[in-house]
C-alpha cells in the first residue's frame, strides 16, 4: 500500500474487500447499463470491457490487467458503461463504492490515490484520442503493445515478455483495425525483429524500435 | 521395430494405425535426415529390436484416435474453428479429401474404403456422382467457417483410391476448393494425390498435372507376383514403372509406398522390388510394416496365415530395406520413411521444420487441417474431429445440410504439451527442453519442458543405456540409432497408455484443475490502489 497509510487504516481497507472470486473464461463481472455499486480489482487474469452500439456492434473499450481497477467509469453515470468479461481464468475482488468514499474522508492519502487513478484514466483517454486520430495502423498496434508493457512493468511484471489473453478480433476492435490487419502487422513486427511471438506469448525484442515506429509519421 | 512384428494381440491403440491413420497416411513420405547420419548402414542389434517389439501408436495424432468420443458434435467443431480464427496469427490451412472407392479389395488394407464394381465411366456412376456432389457441398460448408486470411497451402487426396474418380470429377473438386478457399502462392501450394497405378497410365498422370496436382504418391507394395496374388493386388511391374516415370516427369516430389512383411515375401524378392524403385529415382520411399491383425481387419482373414513371414524373416526384410535405401543415398527420416537429401522433406528435417499430421510427415509449417469426405479427420491445435466413416451416414448428414462430424476430442493444455513433445520426438533429432510451457499453450504455468516432463524423461533411462537418446537439462538428442525407435520413446509421454505408470494419475485420469495454476500472478487488493 503506497503513501504511508497507517497500519490500522490498511486493516480498515482490507475489511472492505469482499472475498475474492474466481471467474472462468467469458464470465461477466457486470453488464452494460447495470446500476453502479462496486469497484473491482483484478488479482490475476485479464478482463475485457466492451460496449454495444446502436447498431448492435461490439466495441472493445479497454483491457484490464492484474493489479488494475475496474468500474470507475460508472461513478458519473451511476451505471456501468460497458460489459466486462474475463478472457481467461481470473481472480477478482470487489469493494463497495459508498464504503470506499466514506473511508476516503478518514484517510486523505487514500482519497488522493483514488483521484490520481481517476485522473490517470482521463489523461490516458485524452492522449489516446489525440494520437489515434492520425496514427497509422502499425503505430496504433505498436503503441498498444507499448502501453501493455508499461502497465505490466508498473505492476512488477516483466515489461518485455508477457501473454496476450485477447483475441485478434478484440485487439482489432479496440484499435479500430480489421483482425486481418492485426495479424499481418504482428507478422511484420516479428519479421522486422521488433517482437517475437509464439502462440499468445509476446516478447518485445526491440522496444526502442517500437518507440521509434510510434514516433515516426510514416510508420 | 514398429507395429506388430508379432501377430499377438496389440493394445487398442493399434487400431489407430490400422483403420484411422492409413486412411490419410500419404505424404507420409518423409525424411528423418540425421545431421550426423552416415550413408553407411547402422547396425541395429537384434536384441534391441526384440526389446522394442511392442504395439505402439504411430502418433500421427495425440491423443490417438481411440480417445475420440461421440459426445463431440458439429457445434464443438464450429466453436474450434471460430477460436482458430481468433488467435493472434491464425495458422494456414491444409485440406484432406477422402475418396473411399476402390475397384477391388487389397487383403492387407485397413483403410476406410468401399469396393465398387460398377464402372465409373465418363459420366460417372450414381453412387460416385452422389459422393462427389456431397464433397462439393461439404467444401462449401467448411469454407464458411474460416476467415478470409486463412490461406490454404496444402491439398491432399487420399483413399481408398482417389484416381477412381475421373478427371472431370477431380477437376471439379479442385476448382471448388480454389473458389471457396484462399489459395497460397502457386510456388507454395502443394496438391497431392495417392495413385493406384493399376487404373491410370502415363497420359492420365499428365492430365492430373494439368488439373494442378504436383505431388504423387504411388502404391507399389511389392513387385513379386506371388506376393501380389496373395494380397489380391496384381499390378504389372512395367506399367507401374511407366506411371512412376510419368509422375517424375511432371513433379519433383514422387513417393512410393512399399510394405514389408507381406505374405510370401522374402528378403530376396523384396530386394528386387527395392532395386526397381531406387532405380526409378523416386525422391521419397515409405516402407510400412505390415500389421497382420485378422481379428480386427476383416480383409486380412483372406490371407493365409501360414504365408506370413516369421518374425526373423520380417526383421531381415526390414533390415534389407534399411541398408539398401541408405546405401542408395536415401536418408532416414524416422520410422519407416526415407528420402533423398535434396527432397524437401529431408531439407525440412535438417531445418527443423518437419511436421507430422494425419497425412504423415509433411514440410508444411503447422497448419490447421480440414478433412472432407467419409472418415476424414480434421485437426486444430486444441481439437481433432472425424467425419462419419460409413458412406450412408456421411451421405445422410450432408443431405440434412449438416457438418458430417461423428466424433472427436478436445485437448486441454496438458494434452497440447504432450502432443508437442511427441511431435518433436517424431520429427526432430534435437529437442529443446528449456522451452517454456507458455510458449506452447495459453495461460499456463511458466515451467520448462525439462521440469514439466521430469518423470517421463526419467523413464527413458533404458533408452539412454541402449544408445537411442542423450538427455541433458537443455535438450534431448535422438541418435541415428534412436531414429528407428521414435515411437517407443514418444509413447513414454502418452498419458492415455495405462502402462505409463510414471505419469501422475491426475493426468492419466485426465483433466487438470485450472485453479492450481498462476498463483504467482495474484496481487492483493491493497496493492491495486
Amino acid at each position: 500500500m503506497p503513501l504511508g497509510i497507517a497500519k490500522t487504516d490498511v486493516e480498515l481497507l482490507e475489511n472492505l474487500i469482499q472475498s475474492s472470486e474466481t471467474l472462468q473464461v467469458n464470465d461477466a463481472i457486470f453488464q452494460q447499463g447495470e446500476r453502479f455499486s462496486k469497484v473491482y480489482a483484478v488479482k490475476s487474469g485479464t478482463f475485457k470491457s466492451s460496449r454495444i452500439d446502436g447498431q448492435g456492434n461490439e466495441h472493445v473499450t479497454a483491457f484490464h490487467l492484474p493489479g488494475e481497477l475496474i468500474g470507475l467509469d460508472g461513478i458519473y453515470p451511476d451505471t456501468y458503461s460497458s460489459t466486462t468479461i474475463a478472457l481467461d481464468t481470473a481472480v477478482l475482488c470487489s469493494m463497495d463504492y459508498d464504503e470506499l468514499t466514506q473511508l476516503c474522508t478518514s484517510i486523505p492519502a487514500l482519497q488522493r490515490q483514488l483521484l490520481r487513478l481517476l485522473s490517470r484514466d482521463i489523461y490516458e483517454s485524452y492522449k489516446a484520442n489525440a494520437e489515434n486520430a492520425d496514427h497509422t495502423a502499425a503505430q496504433k498496434l505498436a503503441s498498444f503493445l507499448n502501453n501493455l508493457s508499461t502497465r505490466y512493468e508498473l505492476r512488477g511484471y516483466s515489461a518485455l515478455s508477457f501473454n496476450l489473453a485477447m483475441s485478434r478480433q478484440d485487439i482489432a476492435s479496440h484499435l479500430g483495425l480489421t483482425p486481418e490487419t492485426v495479424s499481418r502487422l504482428l507478422k511484420r513486427f516479428k519479421h522486422d525483429g521488433l517482437i517475437d511471438i509464439e502462440n499468445r506469448h509476446i516478447e518485445l525484442k526491440d522496444a526502442g524500435g517500437l518507440n521509434a515506429l510510434i514516433a515516426c509519421a510514416n510508420g | 521395430m514398429s507395429t506388430p512384428l508379432t501377430p499377438s494381440t496389440p493394445p487398442p491403440n493399434d487400431i489407430e494405425k490400422d483403420s484411422q491413420i492409413n486412411t490419410q497416411r500419404h505424404t507420409e513420405v518423409a525424411a528423418s535426415l540425421n545431421q550426423n547420419q552416415h550413408t553407411a548402414a547402422l547396425e541395429i542389434p537384434p536384441a534391441l529390436l526384440q526389446r522394442y517389439v511392442t504395439a505402439i501408436p504411430r502418433y500421427t495424432s495425440y491423443p490417438t484416435a481411440p480417445q475420440f468420443s461421440e459426445q463431440y458434435s458439429p457445434d464443438h467443431y464450429r466453436q474450434q474453428a471460430r477460436s482458430s480464427n481468433e488467435t493472434l496469427m491464425p495458422r494456414n490451412l491444409s485440406l484432406y479429401v477422402h475418396v473411399p472407392f476402390c475397384h477391388s479389395l487389397c487383403y492387407f488394407c485397413g483403410c476406410n474404403k468401399v469396393i465398387t464394381q460398377a464402372e465409373n465411366t465418363q459420366k460417372g456412376n450414381h453412387k460416385v456422382n452422389q459422393y462427389v456432389d456431397n464433397l462439393l457441398y461439404e467444401i462449401d460448408l467448411r469454407s464458411t467457417l474460416f476467415d478470409d486470411d486463412r490461406r490454404l497451402s496444402q491439398i491432399h487426396f487420399g483413399g481408398g483410391t482417389p484416381n477412381f474418380l475421373n478427371k472431370t470429377q477431380l477437376a471439379e473438386i479442385v476448382e471448388r476448393i480454389a473458389s471457396r478457399f484462399h489459395l497460397d502462392l502457386p510456388s507454395r501450394l502443394e496438391i497431392g494425390i495417392e495413385i493406384d497405378p493399376r487404373s491410370i497410365d502415363g497420359n492420365g498422370i499428365v492430365k492430373l498435372a494439368d488439373i494442378g496436382f504436383n505431388r504423387f504418391s504411388i502404391g507399389v507394395q511389392d513387385f513379386a507376383d506371388n506376393v501380389q496374388r496373395a494380397v489380391n493386388r496384381v499390378q504389372d511391374e512395367g506399367k507401374t514403372l511407366e506411371v512412376i516415370a510419368a509422375a517424375s516427369e511432371v513433379s519433383n516430389s514422387v513417393n512410393v509406398d512399399l510394405i514389408t512383411g507381406l505374405p510370401l515375401q522374402t528378403s530376396k524378392s523384396f530386394a528386387h522390388t527395392l532395386e526397381r524403385v531406387v532405380n526409378a529415382g523416386v525422391s521419397r520411399i515409405a516402407a510400412y510394416n505390415f500389421a497382420y491383425l485378422p481379428e480386427r481387419i476383416k480383409a486380412q482373414k483372406l490371407i493365409n496365415r501360414k504365408d506370413i513371414p516369421s518374425v526373423e524373416q520380417r526383421m531381415e526384410i526390414v533390415e534389407i530395406t534399411r541398408t539398401t535405401l541408405l546405401n542408395a543415398g536415401y536418408l532416414h527420416i524416422g520410422m519407416d520413411h526415407f528420402a533423398l537429401p535434396q527432397d524437401s522433406l529431408a531439407q525440412a528435417l535438417q531445418n527443423n521444420t518437419l511436421q507430422r499430421n494425419f497425412q504423415g510427415y509433411t514440410t508444411n509449417a503447422t497448419t490447421d487441417l480440414v478433412g472432407v469426405g467419409a472418415s476424414a479427420i480434421s485437426q486444430f491445435k486444441y481439437s481433432f474431429a472425424q467425419n462419419h466413416t460409413q458412406l450412408s451416414n456421411y451421405n445422410s448428414a450432408i443431405a440434412a445440410g449438416q457438418l458430417p462430424i461423428a466424433r472427436g476430442v478436445t485437448l486441454d493444455n496438458d494434452d497440447v504439451l504432450r502432443a508437442h513433445i511427441i511431435q518433436e520426438i517424431m520429427c526432430r533429432n534435437s529437442i529443446d527442453l528449456q522451452r517454456n510451457t507458455w510458449d506452447i499453450v495459453e495461460a499456463s504455468e511458466k515451467v520448462t519442458l525439462a521440469d514439466y516432463f521430469s518423470a517421463e524423461l526419467t523413464s527413458l533411462e533404458r533408452c539412454i543405456e541402449d544408445g537411442l537418446v542423450e538427455i541433458s537439462s537443455n535438450s534431448m538428442k535422438i541418435t541415428p540409432l534412436g531414429a528407428y525407435f521414435r515411437r517407443q520413446m514418444a509413447s513414454q509421454f502418452d498419458a492415455y497408455l495405462a502402462t505409463n505408470t510414471h505419469i501422475s494419475p491426475s493426468f492419466r485420469s485426465k483433466h487438470t484443475n485450472p485453479s492450481c495454476q498462476k498463483s504467482e500472478n495474484v496481487v492483493k487488493f491493497s496493492q491495486a490502489l
